[in-house]
């Protein structure tokens, strides 16, 4: 029987271990970290961020058995736990080589490169001179040259320090050891939370599991690039293919929102499929830095200390219809008794040139509106705690991270009504459709006269909530599905 | 706190050999106990290419040995015989209260230095082996016509060192024995041991040469020569009793010593029956450790005690073995599933019968945990401790005053 048991609140079956397929009958993990792989040393975005957040408690969870793996060449690789776990716990730090301290051999100096021709004439001339000296004395002669040697060798050169003790051995980031491919047996489970379109080849997968009978575990976040294709960089049948493949093959598909389970079944129906089974799990909120405005110049620092400013939180992208919000702030910012300053938080996305030469041309541009493109989770969390009101004006959205950040810190929110936006909510955001225009004016004129207020406090899940979510899941006992 | 110059023929920062990880080990378990370990080698750097080391001297410059074999012995006598390279590594070593060297390959240079020479810096013998009959008869084995001036000369070696160290530790009781006989002062055991891993979540994990139906057996070996010493009559044996999804899969520098053997050898029964690895990653070994259906350990010659031998008692795995093999480790034959056995016929018959009816594995607790290099090297950590407090005894002896004459009675205020 498995330790643990699923929180009551969340429902589920009971913890038991599946039928024996191999020697301890024990159900194993495996976890995917490709994704967090190929994104080593760089910021998290929100997919990431859930892969990392997720796999560093399942590999902490001393209860449980867990093998990382990477998907690398159509094959499971299984992962060195201290590999993994050095990846996880400093994510954004650089990628480093592995580095082997030198043995002690230091290179020949400028000088002794000069002197070497006239020591090996030297050399040279005393071999032959030792030939002039009888046999019986030439031992002691030559030793006494040697010695002689060492003494000039020792007026020339400046002794040679002893080396400093070697640094400390370098967790090798760069290069994990791939030699182990793994073959699943029937009592595990994948779990798989990253890009899996980009890093999972479904097609080994389902031959595996059709022979072995594993279970699989895939998260879905939402379904955009299926029912917005225009606002996804174009892939062709890339994301098709990864949808049809996840419902054919997959076990279980928890959905970060009710709304994308609604988008799967919808989709799996449209395709002739029956849906895998679903539940819904919500993605912890809490931000894991302190408050910390260090990186951010100090004019700003100053500006923003005084909490007058609306924040927007998400990539830049066509979706987060940032367009919206510099209408809205063009049309307020003529009223001069609107002082709200915007800032605009995310990386640069995609098929944003239009958009983005909009916001460079606006007079508006880095005096009411800024955009910080590189922000960490510290100056992130330092943002939604002195911001006035957070905004969040998306066309559609699979959950809505951002939202629940800004309830987390108490901040009223103006949100959307599109997609799982309004779930995200909580009840606490102010909804409103994305294309009534005064709708959102009247509301961000009406908070920036009204005082800063705070929300009431609201039931939101942290990491580790999350993750005792994803481990009932993956716990849960059934027998595989048979792949068609 | 003490300081240690721990002097090896390897680096050890990073072991992948036997003799390396025993002397990683001793320092580390040194550093444990609170001694400050400084460490120090003299090897060819060709072999080790890329691994972490120690500050070092390169005997790959001196002349090149007559046997690949003999460049431990020759190498380091080269060295000693060189006054600029003697000087390098003399610079090399910090100043120390107790000198660890790690086997005898370099105590003709240990004993150059000014410390030792004068007594002053006391010198602890971390002994793997005693080699100079092995090394002879390797000697011999390879037909090298100094054999035996190279095995006399060692064994003057051996027994010059044991006479002079403060303390020496040896793998076995027959080694401790012959240190003994050597005249040895102060002689502890501390036997080869094996670092607890964790390998239960490695199922299903192997390297990519087997496949998944593969049955392996598994022998993992050094290029150290006595570990090819099953050549060929062991070996021929292993091979016949193997069935079409069984394996015999080799790891291990000893791969080097199989694959000259095969090439005029068993071709045709070797594929489809062996995999030769080579020298493998931890994390690789511990996917085959994590796989494998039995262990052999089919070494016909050998001195000191075989390190893979505690890692194979320890992976509780069923093995096969030589008594050669279980050198160092005899309270262990007959456990569940320790099968020993010398003539070739009865190691491939026991071999059989481990895959064909797996034996009970044997139970992890206290027992197995004395395999542990924690539990191990506990009796060379103490007898360090002796040492250096033997001598501090003697400093604070030398100068301390002499003691006057006691005052009378009555006379202190």
């Amino acid at each position: 029987v498995q330790d643990g048991t699923p929180r009551a609140d969340r429902g589920g079956a009971p913890e038991v271990a599946l039928p024996a397929g191999d020697s301890s009958g024990r159900c194993r993990i495996l976890l995917d970290l490709t994704t967090a792989y190929s994104w080593r040393g760089r910021k998290a975005v929100g997919i990431i961020r859930t892969e990392r957040e997720i796999a560093r408690r399942l590999l902490g969870d001393a209860t449980l058995e867990v093998l990382p793996f990477l998907f690398h060449g159509g094959q499971l690789r299984a992962l060195e736990l201290s590999f993994a776990r050095a990846m996880l716990a400093e994510p954004d730090a650089p990628v480093l080589e592995p580095v082997a301290p030198p043995a002690v051999e230091p290179p020949p100096s400028r000088r002794a490169r000069l002197i070497r021709p006239f020591a090996v004439a030297a050399k040279w001339a005393t071999r032959h001179a030792l030939q002039a000296v009888p046999s019986a004395a030439r031992p002691e002669v030559a030793l006494s040259l040697i010695h002689a040697r060492e003494a000039v060798r020792r007026l020339i050169y400046p002794p040679v320090p002893p080396p400093a003790a070697p640094a400390p051995l370098v967790v090798a980031l760069a290069l994990p050891d791939l030699s182990l491919v793994l073959h699943p047996r029937r009592t595990d489970v994948i779990w798989t939370c990253g890009l899996a379109w980009d890093d999972l080849d479904w097609a080994p997968i389902a031959l595996l599991k059709a022979q072995h009978g594993f279970r699989v575990v895939c998260l879905c976040y939402d379904l955009i690039p299926i029912l917005f294709p225009q606002w996804v960089p174009s892939h062709g049948d890339l994301y098709l293919s990864h949808f049809l493949s996840m419902v054919d093959i997959a076990d279980e598909v928890p959905c970060i929102s009710a709304c994308t389970a609604r988008d799967l079944h919808d989709f799996a129906a449209r395709y002739g499929r029956p849906a895998p089974r679903t539940s819904v799990v919500r993605l912890g909120a809490n931000l894991p830095e302190s408050p910390d405005p260090t990186g951010l110049p100090p004019a700003l620092i100053e500006r923003f200390r005084k909490g007058r400013f609306a924040l927007a939180v998400g990539t830049f992208e066509v979706r987060k219809n940032y367009g919206l919000l510099l209408d809205v702030w063009e049309r307020l910012a003529r009223d001069p008794g609107f002082d709200l300053d915007l800032v605009l938080v995310g990386m640069r996305g995609w098929l944003i040139d239009e958009l983005l030469a909009r916001f460079e041309a606006s007079p508006l541009h880095e005096t009411r509106i800024f955009w910080l493109s590189d922000a960490g989770d510290a100056l992130l969390s330092w943002l939604f705690e002195g911001c006035h009101v957070a905004l969040y004006p998306s066309l559609y959205e699979g959950w809505g991270l951002p939202v629940v950040e800004a309830l987390l810190h108490r901040r009223p929110v103006i949100a959307s009504n599109r997609g799982a936006v309004p779930e995200a909510g909580l009840g606490l955001a102010t909804i409103i459709d994305p294309d009534d225009f005064p709708g959102w004016c009247e509301a961000v004129a009406a908070c920036a006269r009204a005082p800063r207020v705070s929300v009431p406090a609201a039931p939101i899940p942290s990491w580790d909530e999350t993750t005792a979510d994803v481990r009932a899941l993956l716990l849960r006992a059934g027998p595989a599905r048979q792949i068609a | 706190m003490s300081r240690l110059l721990q002097i090896s023929t390897y680096p050890t920062l990073a072991p992948r050999h036997g003799g390396q990880r025993r002397a990683h080990q001793i320092g580390r378990a040194l550093e444990r106990a609170g001694h400050e370990v400084r460490r120090v080698a003299a090897y060819d750097f060709a072999p080790y290419h890329g691994q972490p080391s120690e500050p070092a001297i390169d005997l790959g410059r001196l002349p090149p040995p007559t046997h690949p074999a003999a460049w431990l012995f020759e190498g380091a006598r080269a060295l000693a015989q060189d006054p600029m390279e003697l000087a390098a590594f003399s610079r090399l070593c910090e100043p120390a209260d107790a000198i660890v060297l790690e086997e005898v390959w370099l105590w003709p240079v240990v004993r150059t230095l000014p410390g030792v020479r004068s007594g002053a810096l006391p010198v602890i013998y971390s002994g793997h082996n005693i080699e100079a009959p092995v090394f002879a008869r390797s000697m011999r084995g390879f037909g090298h016509p100094r054999a035996e001036e190279y095995g006399a000369e060692v064994a003057a070696m051996e027994a010059e060192l044991a006479g002079i160290a403060a303390g020496a530790s040896a793998v076995t009781d027959a080694d401790a024995r012959a240190l003994r006989r050597l005249g040895a002062r102060r002689v502890v055991v501390a036997p080869n041991g094996v670092e607890a891993r964790d390998r239960s979540h490695l199922a299903g994990a192997i390297p990519e040469a087997l496949a998944r139906e593969h049955r392996f057996l598994l022998f993992v070996a050094s290029a150290h020569p006595p570990n090819a010493s099953g050549v060929p009559d062991l070996f021929m044996a292993l091979l016949t009793v193997l069935r079409p999804l069984e394996r015999l899969v080799v790891a291990g520098g000893v791969c080097h010593l199989l694959r000259e053997w095969l090439q005029g050898g068993p071709t045709h029964l070797a594929r489809g029956r062996l995999i030769l690895m080579g020298e493998l990653s931890d994390f690789c070994l511990d996917g085959l450790f994590a796989n494998a259906a039995a262990i052999v350990l089919p070494l016909r010659d050998g001195g000191g005690s075989n390190l893979k031998t505690a890692e194979a008692l320890y992976s509780r795995l069923p093995m096969v073995a030589t008594s050669t093999a279980m050198r160092g480790f005899e309270d262990y034959v007959g456990d569940p599933g320790v099968v020993v056995t010398d003539e070739p016929s009865a190691f491939a018959a026991a071999v059989r019968d481990v895959l064909d009816t797996p034996p009970p594995s044997r139970m992890p607790g206290p027992r197995l945990d004395r395999l542990l290099w924690d539990s191990t090297l506990c009796p060379l950590v103490a007898m360090v401790d002796e040492v250096l407090d033997e001598r501090a005894r003697e400093a604070d002896g030398r100068h301390r005053l002499p003691p006057g004459p006691a005052e009378p009675p009555g006379e202190r205020a």
